[in-house]
């Protein structure tokens, strides 16, 4: 196999792992938010700043609320998945060098510092829902760590590095029309 | 760009087809077509020898600059 069947075969199978990301984000976190309390929560919740933890019982229509507040990272993610699955179709198609994989690695250095954004924002009105219904004094938190400061660095990278892609894809076209 | 091709022009007094040409120099007709039309950014020496010795000419019969 050469280089650029390698390049599709893995391309196909990236493009497949990210379609079934896409339905099992969603699935989890619309099953989470459903079955309150009877499910493991995701990773992001466990983190909660309250010393007492996440209710035992949540109203539906403040579930509806939180799962609102969730689905703004969600979203992102999603969306980030989407341009993943579409940078790997480029790839199972060949196209591994072109203005439209360029562009799908902008998206995704923005949508990467869109996520951890919300992500914030998403923290804040969860701990704000949480401390409405528990017995602890009612607080309000803005909360950044490390990891939200690591993806929007990698976000800029990623920006910075689709920036000389594109200038390198340029020159490129430059040199196949010296003849 | 103020760089002219005259290929079409020495083609037929040499009564050479391009697709002979572009055999000889070792470029697709489609490169050749390109060079023809002046849609390139640059030509390489080598190519512009294979060229001359091909139709038997002068730089120059191929390349002129005219100011825009």
């Amino acid at each position: 196999m050469d280089n650029s069947q390698h390049v599709t075969k893995i391309g196909r199978q990236l493009r497949r792992i990210c379609v079934f990301l896409i339905f099992f984000l969603i699935t989890e976190k619309v099953l989470f938010w459903v079955f309150w309390n009877h499910i493991q929560p995701p990773i992001g919740l466990m983190n909660m700043p309250l010393s007492g933890g996440t209710p035992d019982y949540l109203p539906v229509n403040w579930r509806i609320v939180a799962f609102i507040a969730e689905s703004l990272p969600l979203t992102a993610a999603v969306y980030g998945l989407l341009m993943l699955q579409k940078l790997f179709r480029h790839y199972e198609n060949g196209h591994i060098f072109t203005g439209q994989t360029v562009a799908c690695f902008r998206k995704l250095g923005k949508t990467l510092i869109i996520w951890v954004i919300a992500d914030i924002i998403r923290h804040s009105l969860l701990v704000s829902i949480f401390a409405m219904h528990s017995a602890e004094k009612k607080v309000f938190a803005i909360r950044m760590v490390p990891s939200d400061m690591m993806g929007i660095s990698a976000g800029i990278f990623l920006i910075v590095t689709a920036w000389v892609m594109e200038e390198a894809r340029k020159i490129k076209e430059d040199n196949e029309l010296i003849i | 760009m103020a760089i002219i091709i005259n290929l079409d022009v020495m083609l037929a007094k040499r009564k050479v087809k391009s697709k002979d040409l572009s055999v000889h120099i070792g470029i697709t007709e489609q490169n050749l077509s390109l060079l023809k039309t002046g849609k390139v950014k640059g030509v390489r020496l080598s190519t512009l020898n294979a060229i001359c010795e091909f139709l038997e000419c002068q730089p120059g019969d191929i390349l002129e600059y005219r100011k825009e």
